[in-house]
């Protein structure tokens, strides 16, 4: 008796448990946090038709491995952020 | 009584449900959202343009820095591959190391791409602020990332050497 208490005590918990998770947890609407209305995409979503990627010439055989690797460089973007801010510091 | 040791039980069993109900980092990210949203409106239509302006600038610089590094990052690859196929395809730790930084850094490159940056408000008077302090948040992570793509770069370049 004292073992089938337990297991019905705890399945009630469980139940409750959930309950309490899915009232917390439901479905978004209007003046839910996440909703697909209020979404900053609409602000700054990237272009829409993707831009291809430039094909590099592919490697076999024959490549130098170590030389491409020395090529592929130290990407610098500092220039692009300095003339950003400096936009910013024009703005009116 | 045993009734205490079975509240005992249905509070332990209860409260811990609630654990289920983290917080997300898209939680995080539509709160900060909702809370521009709900700023902004007080703001006059030049503000609200020059925010929108900067908001698709930043990312625009995003999108490109990413995809540089996703370019870097295809490359590492093949140049992986290709030395893979020059050891008769017999992977060695210095391969699997290799690979492992170069995953990690094009994970990175992949959740960097995807990232948001919401202007956190203040004052109608603060836009500039507001605005550079996401753009140095970019940066921050732009820096980040590419000393992500750096070091796997740097250690496909010592595992290749050894050829």
């Amino acid at each position: 008796m004292k073992f089938k208490t337990l297991i019905l005590v705890s399945v009630v918990a469980v139940l409750i448990g959930f309950g309490i998770f899915f009232l917390f947890n439901k479905a978004p609407s209007e003046n839910s946090l996440i909703s697909p209305k209020r979404t900053f995409f609409s602000f700054s979503k990237p272009s829409p038709t993707p831009t291809p990627k430039p094909t590099l010439p592919p490697l076999d055989a024959n490549s130098d491995l170590l030389q491409e690797t020395e090529k592929l460089g130290a990407p610098e973007f500092s220039k692009d952020f300095n003339s950003l801010r400096e936009q910013v510091r024009n703005v009116n | 009584m045993q009734l205490p040791k079975y509240l005992l039980i249905l509070y332990l069993l209860i409260f811990p449900n609630f654990a289920f109900a983290r917080v997300t980092p898209e939680d995080i990210l539509n709160q900060q959202q909702q809370l521009y949203l709900e700023r902004v409106k007080s703001y006059s239509a030049q503000s609200k343009e020059t925010l929108e302006q900067f908001s698709l600038k930043i990312s625009q610089l995003n999108k490109l820095a990413t995809d540089q590094l996703s370019i870097n990052i295809d490359r590492q690859s093949q140049i992986l591959d290709e030395y893979l196929n020059r050891q008769s395809g017999r992977s060695t730790p210095a391969i699997d190391n290799a690979r492992y930084w170069l995953t990690y850094a094009h994970e990175a490159v992949a959740f960097q791409a995807a990232k948001v940056y919401v202007f956190n408000l203040t004052t109608p008077a603060n836009i500039k602020t507001a605005i550079l302090y996401q753009i140095n948040s970019l940066e921050s992570d732009i820096n980040l990332l590419s000393s992500k793509v750096i070091k796997s770069q740097k250690i496909i370049r010592e595992t290749v050497a050894k050829q």
